[in-house]
């Protein structure tokens, strides 16, 4: 296994190179499988994500990555149970980002198969999903709403209970 | 967002979990309907999640929660916690199980059912990974063919089983790691009301509001051990030497053993419990790699016993941190304070009182004497509504006794959190 302190560049659709040390690059099974079957040498090309996505992977990767080595380094008793909030924190500020990025953030995670962040992602946008109306959902995400009214009346008879005004 | 594969819709949806909330938002568009039906992997009933399901009757929510789930497919993980519905009758609920059989990997379930039915018997077993059951009866465990082989975290609240049923149980699941029990109905076969598990995979044991004469677990590989609010005669753990994390909290136990074998033990925290010292010193005097001894609103058995820093710096040389909180006396202060030996290690200090004395000060200022690399000192006290003068007074000279150290330490952080 290469050492930890290797580094190996990533190829964005946009045609931009990033390095990533080994340790943030093993965030992403995907990653850690293409390097497993073709080397660390050349250049591992993501053509799925463009390189405002990929930066902002990137910062995870990274940002995860030092925690989970200092973690390791002093056996867990300086990053105690505040060192996973403060992660959390992190993790919450760094998902403030606007729509469009957030889903590309969705669909990276999702592709590159990073668990942690496809799910911090994910929850992200199922907190602005969380009490509201099907109207206000579309007006958030731009969604075209593509029922015909019989199929809209349909659907919420089928689960009236969930549709009663408060 | 159109870009978005339906599976992670999905996803997301799985994500926000409460049902009401699911539901409405798969009208939202065709693909959102999708995922909805065929790539929801995590639905929860929960009865805080909305008021009105307080105004609903068990059987109108029976109804709701069955026709929701029977529009999803291959559900992952179910919660139905309804804490004021009294029962549910047993076919629904079954029926809820037979039909998420093979895709279940988490239930939690925690309403009583009726009549009451073998839920170990009907739950999807074969994948199960978390399954925590409340106020219900388990009967009749058959171990040979009734196992968990993914099972990893098994909780039982307020659930009425027998003795023989749970030990039982405990076999049936050979990954089992997180074992919870909170004020279970055990059904005792003999008078003598004990009982003995057995686990070769347990690593964390946690039990709360639970009394027998005896108990004793059998787990090798037991890292974390926490009971609250218990009573027992004896409690032994017999293993390998695992143990890593002691927490006793309101527990009140004759004999308490965790093996001869502490070298792993690293935290011990004791709260709310009476010391026999001499006992208690013996069982983790042998504990030299522990970091954090915390000893919070202890009583000693034997009001000439006290913790001394010397036997404290010299058996546990690599301590951290040092919590300790009870009535001093002042014969104690002067023997605890007794020696010169340095805890060198120790970087996070907290003191904490209930009844303010003029002792408390001496002995804040004796602790951070013996503890040069200190870096954090977190004092908590109580402070009573009605303050007497005698008591202001008091406590206006700790304040200043406080200002005092804090000159003298410059090093340290002084933290003060009064309730």
């Amino acid at each position: 296994m290469a050492s930890s302190s290797k580094t190996i560049t990533v190829v964005s659709s946009d045609g931009d190179e990033f390095e990533m040390t080994m340790k943030a690059a093993e965030q992403s099974k995907l990653i850690t499988h293409m390097l497993d079957e073709f080397g660390v040498s050349d250049k591992v090309p993501l053509y799925n994500v463009n390189s405002e996505t990929m930066a902002k992977v990137m910062e995870y990767c990274k940002k995860h990555a030092d925690h989970e080595a200092a973690k390791e380094e002093d056996g867990g008793a300086a990053i105690g149970a505040g060192g996973e909030e403060e992660l959390k924190k992190w993790d919450d500020e760094f998902l403030k980002v606007e729509n469009g990025l957030l889903f590309n953030i969705i669909l990276a995670a999702n592709y590159l198969e990073i668990k942690s962040l496809l799910d911090s992602s994910c929850q992200a946008v199922a907190d602005m999903i969380k009490g509201k109306t099907p109207e206000q959902i579309r007006e958030i995400f731009n969604i075209k709403n593509d029922f015909t009214p019989e199929e809209e009346a349909k659907l919420r008879s089928e689960n009236e209970w969930a549709f009663q005004e408060d | 967002m159109e870009h978005l594969p339906v599976e992670v819709i999905g996803n997301i949806l799985s994500h926000v979990g409460s049902a009401r909330d699911v539901v409405i938002a798969s009208a939202t568009c065709k693909k959102w309907r999708e995922a909805w039906r065929n790539h929801l992997h995590t639905l929860s009933f929960i009865s805080n999640d909305w008021p009105i399901y307080h105004e609903l009757t068990p059987c109108r929510l029976e109804i709701l929660i069955t026709q929701t789930i029977f529009q999803t497919r291959a559900l992952q993980c179910l919660t139905i916690f309804m804490d004021d519905v009294d029962e549910f009758s047993a076919a629904p609920v079954i029926a809820w199980l037979m039909y998420t059989r093979d895709s279940l990997r988490r239930l939690l379930y925690n309403v009583k059912t009726t009549p009451n039915f073998n839920i170990i018997e009907k739950c999807g077993r074969q994948k199960l990974e978390v399954l925590a059951l409340a106020h219900n009866s388990i009967t009749g465990i058959e171990p040979s063919y009734q196992k968990f082989p993914c099972l990893k975290s098994l909780s039982l609240s307020y659930v009425s089983i027998s003795a023989l049923d749970l030990s039982l149980l405990i076999t049936a699941c050979p990954k089992l790691e997180t074992l919870t029990i909170v004020s279970p109905e055990i059904a005792m076969s003999d008078s003598q009301a004990s009982m003995e598990l057995s686990s070769s995979s347990v690593k964390n044991f946690y039990v709360e509001s639970f009394g027998l004469d005896k108990l004793i677990f059998d787990a090798d590989k037991l890292e974390n051990l926490h009971l609250k609010d218990c009573t027992f005669e004896v409690f032994e753990l017999s293993g390998k030497g695992a143990l890593k994390s002691l927490k006793i909290d309101d527990v009140s136990v004759i004999h308490l053993d965790i093996g001869e074998n502490t070298e792993n033990l690293e935290i011990v925290d004791v709260c709310n419990f009476t010391i026999m010292w001499p006992k208690f010193y013996h069982m983790i005097s042998k504990a030299s790699n522990l970091c954090k001894l915390r000893l919070w609103g202890v009583v000693f058995d034997d009001d000439d016993e006290v913790v001394d820093l010397e036997t404290i710096s010299s058996c546990f040389p690599r301590l951290t941190h040092l919590s300790l909180s009870y009535d001093l006396k002042d014969g104690v202060l002067h023997y605890g304070l007794q020696g010169r030996s340095l805890l060198v290690n120790v970087v996070m200090l907290e003191v904490g009182w209930t009844v303010i004395n003029e002792l408390f000060q001496d002995w804040v200022a004796g602790l951070l004497e013996r503890c040069p690399n200190l870096k954090r000192l977190i004092i908590h006290g109580v402070v009573s509504e009605v303050k007497a003068h005698e008591e202001c007074q008091l406590f206006a000279k700790f304040t200043e006794s406080i200002i005092h150290l804090g000159r003298k330490y410059i090093n340290v952080k002084i933290e003060c959190d009064y309730e």
